[in-house]
């Protein structure tokens, strides 16, 4: 055995101490074995892999490009894919797709990241609050859920941006705001759940306070089913996002986001149709590894399953 | 003096428009140091006792005395010090996604316990017979007398001088049942404590109480000592039957 895999069993062997001799190691065995229960799923690795893809793509969007995205040659105009040059072929500013495309997953990624550590923040809190308290409390908090809930996503978020003006980090307020309701319901069905087991109860009668039994007690109980939620709805928001984006009020041209640049192979759809096809593609790709990343945490993190 | 009055204590549920009386005018007091039992049939109210002391159920009538002193609405820090409470499900009372170590140091956390929680915690572990290496174990991780250890454990991190017991032994098999039993009769002998202890099991209550309080429908219908119980004098016809029930394991 070399001392490579000396070391690597080393590790696995120590990660997997059924006696953990601090709370890190008991806390990065746990992981492990949610890794385990990952890896055996063929269909969660595809997502977390075009996942993971999509964050080297971003990260190294100026290597990987073989285009600068924003520079014009109009000789050079709608070729088709497969040019010389032109992977995926050029828009109606002679502009590289291929470039295009990768520079703009740094954009996607950017909404995708706002919008995911702002809207389930704000929904989990609104959420468990509202179920641990109950009564009067839960009721206001949900009847203000309920008016969210009541729009359309897309309108309100056309609304907000109406007023606030076109731009990525309006369209980024504007969905996360139309995307916690969900959480909040999620958060309190779940708090509901937990609310009267006796954990709780035992906790209670140590004395501690409300905001340490929400924070240290409930919220992890609701976090895996929020988590999948969010991978789960990374797919809208990126459609929501493209959506913005195709009807003129997200990110501004000429910004390469993936809506705008459908929106702007719209008029060539018949004729040279991989100038509106091949971001969409993208979009299809990566909304696709998002929802099969999100099926893949909900047998792993469901709290249920742990210990299996 | 007693250290827990119970006086005509009633707890009334108000479930879909009718009322559900579980508790009914129930008197009792349990002196420092004694070991008392409540047993009954399933939803004869005893747990639910337990649960109103605790502030978990609401009190409708009478009054619960701890030391001589009404308990406060809502119970407070200084009523957790005094008494703690040991669940009947191991596996549900201890949170799935908190370790050992979380769970037994969280109440010196919640009181701002000085001094070292490190060994307050291993200390914690030795008394109720589990190895230290467990600390960071998750509960998924353990047995259920293992669990149902963990909890008496960390009902006594706080030094409490009473502990509800609502049937500490009915989700574990016979023979840890013995072990968890021992072990809290250990415990009380070493520290003074007070138990008020729910069963549905004469034997059990037997084995660990002074005296119990027979309960049916939610109201009491006899109160026994340990003499009443080994000969076999009980008044009414429900405690005989009771009685007749687990007497073959009790002796």
């Amino acid at each position: 055995m070399s001392g490579a895999e000396m070391k690597r069993g080393g590790v696995i062997a120590w990660l997997r101490e059924p006696n953990p001799h601090s709370r890190t190691q008991a806390r990065l065995g746990q992981a492990y074995l949610s890794w385990l229960r990952m890896r055996r799923n063929p269909l969660a690795m595809v997502g977390l892999t075009i996942v993971l893809l999509l964050l080297v793509m971003a990260a190294l969007a100026p290597w990987l490009a073989p285009h600068d995205p924003y520079v014009q040659d109009l000789t050079r105009r709608l070729l088709p894919p497969g040019t010389p040059g032109h992977l995926l072929g050029t828009d109606d500013f002679g502009r590289d797709i291929l470039s295009r495309i990768i520079y703009g997953s740094r954009i996607t990624l950017y909404i995708v990241v706002l919008v995911a550590v702002s809207a389930p923040v704000l929904g989990l809190l609104i959420g468990t609050v509202s179920g641990y308290f109950g009564g009067f409390v839960d009721q206001v908090l949900m009847r203000i859920t309920d008016i969210f809930l009541a729009f359309p996503r897309l309108i309100l978020a056309l609304a907000l941006v109406a007023v606030l003006g076109p731009g990525i980090e309006n369209a980024v307020l504007a969905i996360a705001l139309t995307a916690w309701p969900p959480y909040a319901r999620v958060a309190r069905a779940e708090t509901l759940t937990v609310r009267s087991s006796d954990y709780i109860a035992a906790v209670r009668l140590q004395g501690a306070g409300a905001p340490r039994i929400i924070w240290g007690h409930v919220m992890p109980m609701c976090l895996p089913s929020v988590i999948i939620r969010v991978t789960l709805d990374m797919a809208g928001v990126i459609l929501i996002a493209a959506g913005l984006g195709f009807l003129g009020l997200g990110v501004q041209p000429p910004l390469p986001e993936w809506g705008l640049m459908i929106s702007s192979g719209r008029k060539f759809l018949f004729e040279q149709w991989w100038v509106a096809t091949m971001p969409g593609l993208a979009i299809f790709i990566v909304s696709l590894g998002f929802n099969l990343l999100g099926d893949g945490l909900r047998d792993v993190l469901d709290p249920r399953n742990s210990g299996k | 003096m007693a250290l827990i009055e119970i006086e005509n204590l009633s707890v009334t549920f108000r479930s879909k428009g009718h009322l559900v009386r579980a508790v009914q005018d129930v008197s009792l007091s349990v002196g420092d140091g004694e070991s008392y039992g409540l047993v009954g049939e399933s939803g004869s109210g005893k747990s639910t006792i337990l649960r109103a002391i605790c502030g978990l159920a609401p009190v409708t009538g009478g009054t619960i005395r701890i030391a001589g002193q009404p308990v406060p609405d809502p119970r407070g820090r200084d009523f957790s010090r005094q008494v703690q409470m040991v669940f009947q499900d191991p596996y549900a009372s201890l949170h799935p996604r908190h370790t050992l170590d979380r769970v037994l140091s969280e109440p010196l956390a919640i009181h701002g316990v000085k001094g070292d929680a490190d060994r307050a915690v291993m200390q914690a572990l030795d008394d109720v017979g589990l190895p230290r290496a467990f600390r960071f174990r998750y509960p998924h991780q353990l047995s259920g007398g293992q669990r149902q250890r963990v909890a008496i454990a960390r009902a006594l991190m706080l030094k409490p001088r009473i502990v509800l017991l609502d049937e500490p032994t009915s989700a574990l098999d016979a023979s840890v049942q013995a072990e968890v039993l021992n072990l809290l009769s250990r415990l009380r002998a070493e520290r003074g404590l007070t138990f008020l202890m729910v069963s549905h099991d004469l034997a059990v209550i037997d084995h660990m109480c002074d005296r119990v309080l027979v309960m049916q429908h939610g109201r009491a219908v006899e109160e026994l000592n340990h003499a009443d119980l080994a000969g076999a004098g009980m008044k009414t016809d429900y405690a005989r039957t009771l009685f007749e029930a687990s007497a073959d394991r009790m002796l």
